[in-house]
């Protein structure tokens, strides 16, 4: 057990799968070299060399063309999109061909690849570099994404995510690259699709992943200085869902709150919203909110970028004024 | 202008008030603006039920609303040797074997009445329905799930989602806690209480293969049923002798156990 910053846990993790399996290769910009411009790759071409550890142009259609056709001859790339909001710009082999080339082969060719990627705001990086797309990604059927919010959890979903047959997004929460926490020695394997009760409670259910879950734990600690016992769960993978866990909380709880950092339309908590209705409306004792950014680009300036981004104190604030109205 | 505010039930409450027979329409709650919780439905149904009992007057045996309900605990020892050892299996045996003896005792057998069995060890609680419908293993994994859900101190009518109709037997785990037996307090709903004490192992005359009796090492539990006037005297002693059988013939054939 030892500490490891959320950035050095990408590295290690990717590391412990190149070391188990010579198909595993990476490719994108600048990940060999300059170990990644968030330094997630450190040392991998040292130990693994130029032929595994590949640096690209900046082409997002090539980087993920060339991971496509490794994966289909046999390779397991990690494919590195620096900022998420450059998958705008490959949508088109992301969606119309990596994601449908298994059903389209009738399961003939698969694609064991991930792509690995510097999500979420808070950085002031502004508009083009600061958005949250899970939920854009968790839209298109045949990809897997997954959102880890601790070191533990990027070391063993990204062996997961390598070891996955179908292509994974693999969203890293670029404000939480400096966190710090224990990591258990040895490898570890995490499980794709499996939701992490972080807190338990009895009285409200609040979910999170990557950059609220911090926050959302820090309302949660809050609220009980007020007499509010919430239970926070982290999503961590929002394709598959863990859905048995969420309703389950939701039965105990009857209270139900999402925090994201994507815009509300359309966002993963309007999906859940929607399931909760389907399959546990009766346990509800009140209305679902979602908690999230306005419908809007992300500011550039750091005041406006804060106000727009869900915080402790607005999540506990939401909590807790639903809960006596 | 007379402003008339629509009265607004959130699902869970709806649902509980419906599974507990408690009617919402007129109701002012404790929760903000009025709202009925899920606590003041389960208070109005513990309240619901002491005001029919008072309301019932003089029953047909001559009691009073205001009396006690008369119980009576019936104490027998069961040969346990046969039952599997382990967690829950001692309970999971005496539940399969109370059930249909239970179904058999009661005085309306109607094929819609369920059973509901509301397991109660080491201070947590398990509401099975329908038990009489489940296998060995079926009640295994009931009596593994994670416990019900505690009701604000109020320990009316156990189990959510009961039907009226069921019939309850609580089953107590008196031998977690050391007891031989216990003679148990029963919750409104509950047709009867068997309380299950802690094996202990003792000498036995037992019947041997070539017919003669002889001294064995056996396993024996006690099983105190306590019950009121609902089930008849001659019932209940049907129903312990049924039970007593069904656990002692446990596993292959007849072993030929006596106490």
């Amino acid at each position: 057990m030892a500490q490891l910053s959320y950035r050095d846990a990408v590295a290690r993790g990717i590391a412990q799968e190149m070391r188990r399996d010579d198909r595993v290769v990476l490719v994108g910009e600048d990940v060999a070299g300059a170990g990644g411009v968030f330094k997630t790759t450190a040392g991998l071409l040292d130990e693994f060399g130029p032929r595994r550890v590949v640096d690209t142009p900046i082409a997002e259609q090539a980087i993920l063309g060339a991971a496509m056709g490794a994966a289909m001859t046999g390779l397991r790339p990690v494919a590195e999109i620096m900022f998420s909001d450059f998958f705008a710009v490959c949508w088109d082999i992301v969606v119309n061909q990596i994601a449908k080339t298994r059903y389209m082969t009738g399961g003939q060719v698969t694609l064991p690849l991930v792509i690995k990627t510097g999500n979420g705001g808070g950085l002031r990086f502004g508009a083009q570099h600061s958005q949250s797309i899970e939920n854009w990604a968790m839209a298109v059927p045949g990809i897997k994404v997954v959102t880890p919010s601790t070191p533990e959890d990027v070391v063993g979903l990204m062996a997961a995510a390598i070891r996955d047959d179908d292509p994974v997004i693999f969203c890293e929460h670029k404000g939480l690259y400096s966190m710090k926490a224990e990591v258990a020695d040895g490898e570890i394997v995490d499980t794709l699709g499996t939701a992490k009760v972080r807190r338990a409670g009895r009285d409200a259910t609040i979910l999170a992943l990557g950059m609220m879950m911090p926050r959302a734990l820090a309302a949660a600690e809050d609220l009980a200085t007020r007499g509010i016992d919430a239970e926070v769960i982290d999503v961590r993978s929002l394709m598959p869902l863990d859905t048995r866990t969420i309703l389950a909380s939701v039965a105990k709880t009857g209270r139900l709150f999402t925090v994201e950092e994507n815009p509300q339309v359309l966002g993963w908590g309007a999906e859940i919203a929607a399931i909760v209705a389907d399959e546990g409306f009766w346990d509800l004792d009140g209305p679902v909110q979602r908690i999230t950014t306005p419908h809007i680009p992300l500011p550039s300036a750091d005041s406006l970028e804060d106000l727009v981004m869900p915080s402790a104190e607005s999540v506990a604030g939401t909590v807790e004024k639903a809960l006596q109205s | 202008m007379t402003s008339t505010r629509r009265q607004v039930h959130s699902p869970r409450v709806r649902r509980l008030a419906r599974d507990h027979g408690v009617a919402l329409d007129g109701l002012v709650g404790t929760g903000p603006q009025g709202r009925v919780t899920t606590s003041d439905v389960l208070r109005l149904d513990v309240a619901t039920t002491l005001w029919d009992n008072a309301i019932a007057g003089p029953q047909p045996s001559g009691s009073t609303p205001a009396d006690p309900p008369r119980r009576t605990t019936a104490v027998v020892e069961v040969d346990v040797t046969r039952v599997a050892k382990g967690t829950h299996g001692l309970l999971a045996a005496v539940i399969e074997a109370a059930v249909p003896a239970l179904r058999q005792a009661l005085p309306d057998k109607g094929a819609g009445v369920g059973i509901r069995v509301v397991a109660h060890e080491g201070g947590r609680e398990r509401t099975i329905r329908d038990a009489d419908r489940l296998s060995m293993a079926g009640l295994l994994r009931a009596l593994q799930r994670a416990p019900d859900e505690p009701r604000a101190g109020i320990d009316a009518r156990p189990g959510h989602g009961a039907q009226p109709e069921d019939h309850s037997l609580a089953v107590h785990d008196a031998g977690g806690d050391g007891f031989l037996f216990e003679s148990l307090p029963m919750a409104v709903g509950d047709l009867a209480a068997l309380s299950v004490g802690a094996p202990v192992e003792r000498p036995a005359v037992i019947a041997q293969p070539d017919g003669e009796r002889g001294i064995g090492i056996r396993t024996c539990v006690h099983l105190a049923l306590t019950y009121d006037d609902q089930l008849p005297r001659a019932a209940v002693a049907t129903m312990l002798a049924s039970v007593r059988g069904r656990l002692e013939r446990l596993g292959q054939g007849v072993g030929g156990a006596s106490s």
